[in-house]
């Protein structure tokens, strides 16, 4: 049984004054499922986690279809996406939006398929 | 579906991810996905995360949504650490996604809290 496609996303190199912005990372939450045609069902969580090594931000809204979360690391230049649909997306598509606001250099990118086989009778 | 392939480097291992479907097994507890039952499990598992991090357990709080004509999804976002469960009732299966920055406990967490659920072994750890 495939439930649906899970994207993950480790980039780094993100321009510093776009990974530090709050309200770049709502942006993204806000209009990034439209811009695949994904279904957000209700509003975006979000929010600053001060420490020692620095701050990070972080979000999450949820989708009809599962959800999307982002990680932003600041002092490290990194942001970390998961987009888990049961329904059929673009990843290029996400990756070339996130990239035209974080202008990261480098990208790891992995496709999982959700779900379980199907049991076998008898 | 693809990814393009562009660019893949390692990025520094900052967070661990843990993902894993569940599947209610033969002689589980009716109600094994009942919404208020899914929802007390994400608790717990938001109450752990936070405890582990220092978090105030008042942090904890549940954002659900229910579908029609069944299924839920329920989300902790903490500083720091994200736990989401969805259901799909209709085929006895649910997913749970896991993250922050201790793997090992992640992962025990998953297997205690899935009584009356057999976790079958597709963890996904990534960082």
């Amino acid at each position: 049984m495939k439930l649906g496609w899970h994207w993950i996303l480790d980039a780094r190199g993100c321009r510093p004054e776009r990974i530090a912005d709050p309200a770049c990372l709502r942006e993204v939450l806000d209009t990034l499922p439209a811009h695949l045609g994904l279904t957000a069902v209700a509003p975006p969580q979000h929010f600053e986690h001060r420490e020692e090594s620095g701050t990070t931000l972080a979000g999450l809204v949820l989708l009809a279809e599962s959800h999307l979360s982002l990680h932003a690391h600041p002092a490290l230049g990194v942001l970390q996406v998961d987009l888990f649909s049961c329904a059929h997306f673009e990843p290029g598509k996400a990756l070339a939006f996130l990239e035209a606001r974080y202008g990261f250099t480098d990208v790891e990118q992995r496709l999982l398929e959700r779900g379980l086989p199907e049991r076998r009778s008898g | 579906m693809s990814i393009p392939a562009r660019r893949p480097a390692p990025a520094p291992r900052i967070w661990d991810r843990h993902q894993s479907t569940l599947r209610v097994t033969a002689g589980t507890p009716e109600g094994a996905l009942e919404p208020a039952r899914v929802c007390e499990v994400l608790r717990e598992v938001g109450h752990r995360m936070a405890a582990a991090e220092g978090t105030p357990a008042g942090a904890v709080q549940l954002q659900t949504h229910h579908f029609q004509p069944q299924g839920l999804s329920v989300v902790v976002v903490l500083p720091g650490l994200r736990a989401v469960l969805h259901t799909w009732p209709e085929h006895g299966l649910a997913t749970l996604d896991l993250a922050g920055a201790d793997p090992v406990g992640l992962g025990q967490w998953v297997t205690e809290l899935a009584v009356g659920l057999r976790m079958e072994p597709n963890l996904q750890p990534t960082g």
